[in-house]
């Protein structure tokens, strides 16, 4: 009985009808986007009218992709996708009582669903639909997509000898760059370190020695901004070498730089299956 | 008979250097045990073994689970686990009996054989909802996003519920940390500075563990399992053996749901070690829509 158990597989690779001849076919899709991460619905691809399209698996490398950087990796960005046969069957659904359902509209995220990333962002293999799905001739398949946005983030670097620290604004785009961050030397003795934000403006006030030497570390520096929710709010800091606890130096007033809006997205993929002609 | 998915997951909270002798993993008194993969994590290439049913070892010696590397001087990787093929049929509330080698000079902390397989009811024992004579089948998968997974806590009842028009298999899962933004909008991203920085799309997570529950909160495991061997993810994170494709997480046998119930998970996550902050995340269930007809 183990054994029975063990081999038993519910077996959905269907057979072809018979009196039909199946032939391996291909759909490429190809969708250009605004990247800037709000829905984009309903969008159709329409395949042949001559005969059935069975769909049976899914290549699509540029939504599965680990997009690096802010739009500056070669591939594309991971997102949340729906995607409707040609009855209007929708393939994904959110599962309620999730407090985000009615945001995602359907839309789930692709990877490892209809947009395998595989290892390393890698997509060598595709990804298998099954059960298939029989779509009627001349109908048109639909996509919804809601991607992460690649406009790029405000940042600033600031290096001491052998020591960073990046100052990255918490908004996407070009509205960063109206952001500032200081380090401010109090001058006086025994000052404790402090962070104040007005609006976009960040200022740490670095802490002092008895003699009004600096003696806030860039670790300092970044955790009491991490930690501290209006400057967060702003921007985040993150470290960048071995020597964190090195005593970090005064910063004038700095815009952060480099926030740049979002860019339309290339969305390129291929549905896999076969074309089920009618033997005569 | 009726097959339900299970996992039983030997713990180990340290095991000193030079390994450690038999330790027995006791199963449930409810029903056998069908065991068809044996996967470790955190015990590297030091070897383990484990008896059959007969009391007699699976292997002659220690033996591993991780990919050998081809090229001089790699380091081995972490695989999908290993396979027992033909698989091997424990008897009600016996033991497995497990062996963990040490080649290291310090010892191996929280160390894990996982058994996969599935428990074997007779037809009856169970509530077990399964496929109708008649049926149309769609390929389908359920979102489920769980908000805000705090570094350290729990989160328990995380419900999967069915919609009312069709019966669900789930064939498979995915988990990511996943967090939308927009261009305009705040970097919701969440997780180490530097992974803010670097996609904020992204955070990460290392001790994250999960219980499945059928509607009654009967367990589909015997403790919380590492979420990538039940969720593999579709971006694997690093450290932990979680590098590894095991992708996705596989359920052999399937779930059946009927529609309008649901399937429950408990999330555990104890990410102190390298200050890792809330995430988001998100789950897909895997497999198929399935109309009466």
């Amino acid at each position: 009985v183990a054994a029975n158990l063990w081999r038993y597989k519910p077996e959905w690779a269907s057979k072809t009808p018979a009196g039909y001849r199946d032939e391996v076919f291909l759909v490429p899709f190809h969708f250009v986007i605004p990247g800037d991460g709000r829905p984009v619905v309903s969008l159709p691809w329409q395949l042949d009218d001559d005969v059935p399209f069975i769909i049976r698996g899914i290549v699509f490398p540029m939504i599965g992709l680990n997009a690096i950087d802010h739009g500056l990796a070669p591939g594309g960005r991971p997102g949340l996708v729906r995607i409707r046969d040609t009855q209007g069957n929708s393939l994904s659904d959110n599962a309620f009582p999730s407090s985000l359902v009615s945001l995602f509209g359907g839309r789930v995220l692709s990877l490892g669903a209809w947009g395998q990333s595989g290892f390393n962002g890698s997509n060598a293999f595709g990804f298998p639909i099954d059960p298939e799905i029989e779509c009627a001739p001349g109908g048109a398949v639909l996509f919804d997509f809601e991607l992460m946005t690649n406009a790029a983030i405000a940042k600033f670097t600031k290096t001491d000898g052998a020591e960073s620290i990046e100052f990255d604004a918490s908004i996407f785009g070009t509205a960063g760059n109206a952001f500032t961050i200081a380090l401010v030397n109090p001058g006086a003795p025994n000052v404790a370190l402090s962070v104040a934000v007005v609006a976009g403006a960040v200022t740490v006030t670095l802490a002092t020695d008895g003699g009004s030497a600096i003696t806030s570390t860039f670790r300092d520096v970044e955790q009491i901004i991490n930690t501290t929710a209006a400057a967060r709010a702003v921007m985040t800091a993150q470290l960048i070498g071995a020597l964190p606890l090195q005593v970090i130096t005064a910063l004038g007033v700095t815009h952060l730089a480099g926030g740049a809006a979002s860019s339309p997205v290339t969305l390129d993929g291929s549905l896999i299956g076969v074309k089920r002609f009618k033997e005569c | 008979v009726i097959a339900r998915f299970h996992d039983y997951q030997l713990t180990v909270a340290s095991v000193p250097v030079g390994g450690t002798a038999e330790i027995p993993l006791q199963l449930d008194t409810d029903a056998p045990f069908l065991l068809h993969l044996v996967r470790s994590r955190s015990i590297g290439v030091s070897g383990w073994r484990f008896q059959t049913p007969k009391k007699l070892w699976q292997s002659s010696g220690l033996r591993t689970d991780l990919i050998v590397p081809s090229v001089a001087g790699a380091l081995a990787t972490p695989s999908r686990g290993a396979i027992v093929d033909p698989p091997y049929v424990y008897p009600i509330g016996s033991q497995i009996v497990a062996q963990i080698g040490n080649a290291t000079n310090a010892p191996l902390v929280n160390a894990k054989l996982l058994f996969r397989g599935f428990k074997i009811f007779q037809d009856g024992a169970i509530l077990a909802p399964t496929y109708p004579p008649r049926m149309s089948v769609l390929p389908f998968n359920y979102g489920v996003v769980v908000p805000a997974v705090p570094a350290v806590g729990r989160l328990v009842d995380q419900q999967l519920q069915i919609r009312a028009d069709a019966d669900f298999v789930f064939k498979y899962g995915v988990c990511d940390p996943y967090t939308p933004g927009v261009d305009g909008g705040p970097v919701t991203g969440i997780g180490l500075p530097s992974v803010v920085a670097v996609n904020p799309t992204f955070g990460t997570y290392q001790e994250l563990y999960v219980v499945l529950r059928d509607e009654s909160r009967k367990a589909y495991s015997n403790e919380p399992i590492h979420i990538n061997d039940v969720f593999g993810q579709g971006l694997p994170t690093t450290g932990n053996d979680a590098q590894v494709s095991f992708f996705p997480g596989l359920t052999t046998p399937e779930i059946y749901i009927p529609a309008e119930h649901s399937l429950y998970f408990d999330l555990f996550r104890n990410d102190t070690a390298l200050n890792m902050t809330p995430l988001d995340l998100n789950f897909r269930f895997g497999g198929m829509k399935v109309f009466k007809r």
